[in-house]
C-alpha cells in the first residue's frame, strides 16, 4: 500500500476480500499450525517434577551439650557444595542405577550423556546458606520421584559418611600424635633417669639441699669459733688467776685460829665493856682469855722463828693444806682446755666438711645445665603429651557423635512426593495455543499482506494514489466452472476445519478417557 | 459469417478515410449503412456466455454488466456523437485486459443501434479467438496486413454474441511495433471505423509493462482504457503506465478484479 497509514475500517472490506481468495491457503495454514501443535502436544514429553528440601541444621541440640567436648563438623559448608556432591560421579552413578537407565547396560559414552541429561533436569538451589532444595523432573512421576529421594539420601549419606570420615581422621590423626609424644616423654623420662642414676648430685632438691647444708655448716664453724675464742680466754683468764694462788694455802692453825679466836674476844669484850665496867668479872675473864691467846700467839711466833724454813706449806705437817681455790682452777681451767680442744676438732671437722659440700655444690651446678636442659624436654612432652590426651577423647566423643549420627544435622524438611500431575506444559495447553495461533497465524499473515503488500486493492485507493479517473470496478466474473471451483474450495475449507475440528475433539476426548 | 454485403467497400472507402477525423465524419455518415442490415442467426445462451466469461443481459451477472455500461457511458459521452476507437491495455499481463475489452465490446453490443468490432492486437499472447471460442482458421489481422488481397471479410469472424465481430491477431508474430506503427495498419482502423457509423472498435493490446506495442497502439486508437487489477499492480506501476499515454486519449482506469 501507499506510504500513509491505512485505517483499520478502510482495510476490513480488503481483509475479507484477501481472506475469500486465499482462503484455501488460509486453511491449509490453519490446519498445519493446528495439527502441528496437536502432534507437537500428544508427543510433547509429559514432565514430572518432584523436589526434596534437605535443612542442614547449622546446631542441633547436642551442640550446646557437647560444647568443648566436641566439635562438630560444619555443615553450612556441606551446603555451599552440596551441587558438587549431588554431581558427584559416584552419586549419579547410584542415581542411573536407581533410574533404572543401567538396565539396558549402556556403554561408558551413554553413561556420560545420560548423566549431562540428568544433570540439566535436576536443580540444586541453597537459599538461607542452609536450605537445600533439590528438584528434578522427568517423563516418568515414579522415576522422577525415586530419583528425587535418591538424591536426598545419597546427599545426606555422602554428606555423613564425609563428616564420618573426617571425624575419624581427625581422631587418628590425633591419636597418633598421642603414640609420637607418649614415645618422646618416655624417651625423656628415661633420659633423665639415666643421668641421675650417673650422677648422684643430680637430684632434685640436692642443691637445696647442699645449700642449707653449707649455711648450717658455716653457722657451726661461726659457733665453734666464737666458742673457741671464748673458750680461749676463759683458759687465760683462769691461767692468770692460777698463777696468783699458791699451791698450798699455808693456813698458820693456831695462830689463825688465835688470832680469830682473839678478834671474837675483843668484841666481846666490846660489847661487854658498852654494858659493864672493866671489873666485871665477865670483862676480866675475857681480859685473861685474850691475854692467854696472845702469849699462845707469841709462843707460836718463836716456834716458827726456830724451826728450819721449809719452801713448802706441806712440809707443815699437819698443819698444811692444798689450797682449795687453786685445786678448783686447776679444775676449770683443764675442763677448758678440754673444751677447747674438742671445738677445734668439731671446727675442723665442719671445715672439712664444709669443704667437701662446696665441691658437692660445684658438681652439682654443673650438672643442673644438664638436668634443667632434660627436665624441660620432658616437662614439654608432658605438657604436650597431657594437652593431646585432652584433645583426644574429645576427638573420640567427636568421631562417636558421627558414627552414631547423634550430631545428625541434616533434615528432610520436605520429602519427596511422588508428582501426580504433570508439569509444565500439557496437552490441554498445546491444544488451546494450537487453536489460538492457528487462527492468529493466518489472521496475522492476512494482515500482513493487506498492510504491507504495496498492490492496490481497491478503487478508491487507486483513485487517490494515482490520481487517475477509475471508470469502473469490475466484479470477478466467474464462470460456471470457476463457481465450481468455489464450491469445491469451499467444500475443501469445510472439510480442513471439520477435519482439525474432529482430530482435536478425539485427541482431547482420549486424552479425557486418558488413553492416550 | 458476414453477409455480402458487410464491409465489401472497405478497400475504396479506405484512401479518403485517413485523412482528418473533423473532415471524414461526414463523409463517413453518408457512406455509413444501416446495423440492422447485419443478420444474426447463431446467438449464444447465457449458459456459454457465462462460460466465456462475457456479460449478457440476464440478473445474474447484473453488477459486471452494469460496470461495463458505467464504461460505456463513459466512453459514449466523451466521444460525442461520433463512433471511435478504443484501446484497452492492461498495466501487467494477467491484469484482465483482454476480459475487460471483450466486454467492453459486447457492452457496446448490447445498444441494438450500435455494433463492435473487436481487434485483437496482442501479438504475443493472442487470446481473444480461443475465449470467445472462434475458430481463426482463415487468418487473422497480420495475415490481412501481410496479404491484403484477400480482403478483410475473411478475417472478420462472428463471435456468437449479436453485432460483435471479431479480428483476431492470426498468425503469432513476436514483433508487433513494425505493423502497428505501418500505414496499412492505420488505413485498415481508419476503414474499419468509417465503414459504419454506428461502429465501435476495440483493441486488445498488450500489457504496457514490458512492451512498447501499447504505446504504438494507442496512435491508433481515440480512447486508451489502462486495465488495472485488484492485488496486481502498484500504484507507481499504474501511474507509470498511464503516463505513456496522451493525456487527453486517456478515458481512465478500470479496476479489475480478475482471478
Amino acid at each position: 500500500m501507499s506510504e500513509e497509514i491505512t485505517p483499520f475500517a478502510a482495510m476490513v472490506p480488503v481483509l475479507v476480500s484477501e481472506a475469500r481468495r486465499r482462503r484455501i491457503a488460509l486453511g491449509v495454514v490453519f490446519a498445519v499450525v493446528a495439527l502441528g501443535a496437536l502432534i507437537v502436544g500428544a508427543q510433547w514429553p509429559k514432565k514430572y517434577d518432584a523436589s526434596t528440601t534437605i535443612l542442614a541444621q547449622e546446631s542441633s541440640i547436642i551442640t550446646p551439650l557437647m560444647e568443648g567436648a566436641a566439635s562438630p563438623t560444619a555443615n553450612a559448608n556441606r551446603a555451599g557444595i552440596a551441587q558438587a556432591v549431588i554431581f558427584s560421579r559416584k552419586v549419579m552413578g547410584q542415581i542411573l542405577v536407581i533410574g533404572g537407565w543401567m538396565a539396558s547396560n549402556p556403554n561408558p559414552v551413554e553413561q556420560d550423556r545420560l548423566i549431562e541429561a540428568i544433570k540439566a533436569r535436576t536443580k540444586v538451589v541453597i537459599s538461607h546458606d542452609n536450605l537445600i532444595t533439590i528438584s528434578y523432573y522427568d517423563s516418568d512421576p515414579k522415576r522422577a520421584y525415586d530419583v528425587t529421594r535418591a538424591y536426598a539420601q545419597l546427599f545426606i549419606s555422602e554428606s555423613l559418611a564425609s563428616k564420618q570420615r573426617e571425624s575419624r581422621d581427625a581422631f587418628e590423626f590425633i591419636n597418633g600424635q598421642v603414640e609420637t609424644y607418649r614415645k618422646k616423654l618416655t624417651d625423656a623420662e628415661d633420659k633423665l633417669k639415666d643421668y641421675r642414676g650417673a650422677n648422684a648430685d643430680a637430684r632434685p632438691g640436692s642443691e637445696t639441699d647442699t645449700d642449707a647444708r653449707i649455711s648450717q655448716l658455716r653457722t657451726q664453724i661461726e659457733n665453734a669459733r666464737l666458742d673457741l675464742m671464748e673458750k680461749r680466754s676463759q683458759e687465760s683468764s683462769l691461767n692468770s688467776q692460777l698463777s696468783g694462788e699458791s699451791e698450798v694455802s699455808a693456813v698458820q692453825t693456831t695462830q689463825g685460829i688465835d688470832e680469830a679466836q682473839l678478834a671474837q674476844l675483843q668484841t666481846q669484850l666490846d660489847t661487854l665493856l658498852m654494858s659493864y665496867t672493866a671489873d666485871y668479872p665477865d670483862v676480866v675473864r675475857v681480859r685473861h682469855q685474850m691475854e692467854d691467846l696472845r702469849q699462845q700467839i707469841a709462843q707460836a711466833g718463836q716456834r716458827r722463828q726456830s724451826a728450819p724454813a721449809s719452801n713448802s706449806p706441806t712440809s707443815l705437817e699437819n698443819n698444811v693444806q692444798f689450797n682449795p681455790l687453786y685445786a678448783q682452777l686447776r679444775s676449770q681451767l683443764s675442763a677448758i682446755r678440754a673444751d677447747i680442744a674438742a671445738t677445734s676438732a668439731r671446727m675442723s671437722a665442719s671445715e672439712s666438711m664444709l669443704q667437701s659440700e662446696l665441691e658437692r655444690s660445684n658438681r652439682i651446678a654443673n650438672s643442673e645445665n644438664v638436668t634443667s636442659e632434660l627436665t624441660r624436654d620432658y616437662n614439654v612432652n608432658r605438657d604436650v603429651y597431657q594437652d593431646l590426651l585432652k584433645r583426644r577423647e574429645n576427638a573420640r566423643v567427636s568421631m562417636n557423635l558421627d558414627a552414631k549420627q547423634q550430631g545428625l544435622t541434616f533434615l528432610i524438611q520436605n520429602p519427596a512426593m511422588m508428582p501426580l500431575n504433570p508439569s509444565g506444559l500439557r496437552f490441554m495447553h498445546f491444544g488451546l495455543g494450537g487453536i489460538v495461533l492457528s487462527l492468529a497465524i493466518p489472521l496475522g499473515l492476512l494482515f500482513g499482506i493487506a498492510r504491507l503488500d504495496p498492490r492496490v486493492r481497491s478503487s478508491t485507493q487507486l483513485e487517490r494514489s494515482t490520481g487517475l479517473m477509475v471508470l469502473a470496478t469490475v466484479p470477478f466474473y466467474p464462470t460456471p466452472q470457476d463457481r465450481q471451483r468455489e464450491r469445491f474450495r469451499n467444500v475443501l475449507l469445510a472439510l480442513i476445519v471439520l477435519a482439525v475440528a474432529l482430530a482435536y475433539l478425539i485427541l482431547f476426548w482420549l486424552k479425557l478417557k486418558g488413553m492416550a | 459469417m458476414n453477409g455480402p454485403e458487410d464491409d465489401k467497400l472497405l478497400v475504396d472507402s479506405a484512401g479518403p478515410a485517413h485523412g482528418s477525423k473533423v473532415g471524414a465524419l461526414p463523409q463517413r455518415a453518408s457512406a455509413g449503412h444501416s446495423i440492422a442490415r447485419m443478420s444474426e442467426t447463431d446467438t449464444l445462451p447465457p449458459k456459454q456466455l457465462e462460460q466465456r466469461r462475457l456479460i449478457h443481459r440476464e440478473n445474474s451477472v447484473r453488477g459486471q454488466s452494469d460496470a461495463f455500461r458505467e464504461i460505456r457511458t463513459r466512453l459514449l459521452w466523451l466521444g460525442g456523437e461520433h463512433n471511435f476507437v478504443t484501446l484497452v491495455v492492461p498495466v501487467s499481463p494477467g491484469s484482465g485486459g483482454s476480459f475487460v475489452a471483450r466486454n467492453l465490446a459486447t457492452a457496446f453490443a448490447f445498444d441494438e443501434a450500435k455494433t463492435s468490432l473487436l481487434i485483437d492486437c496482442n501479438l504475443r499472447y493472442p487470446a481473444q479467438h480461443t475465449a470467445l471460442g472462434v475458430d481463426a482458421s482463415s487468418g487473422g489481422l497480420i495475415d490481412y496486413l501481410e496479404h491484403p488481397a484477400s480482403g478483410i471479410q475473411s478475417v472478420l469472424y462472428r463471435t456468437g454474441i449479436p453485432r460483435l465481430r471479431l479480428i483476431p491477431t492470426g498468425k503469432a508474430r513476436e514483433n508487433g511495433g513494425e505493423y502497428f506503427s505501418s500505414f496499412r495498419m492505420r488505413a485498415v482502423i481508419d476503414s474499419l471505423r468509417c465503414r459504419y457509423l454506428d461502429r465501435y472498435l476495440f483493441l486488445d493490446g498488450p500489457a504496457i509493462k514490458g512492451s512498447p506495442d501499447a504505446r504504438i497502439l494507442s496512435d491508433l486508437a481515440d480512447f486508451v482504457v489502462v486495465v488495472a487489477s485488484y492485488g496486481r499492480d502498484t500504484p507507481a506501476a499504474i501511474s507509470q503506465a498511464a503516463a505513456n499515454f496522451d493525456a487527453n486519449k486517456l478515458a481512465g482506469v478500470v479496476f479489475n478484479h480478475a482471478p
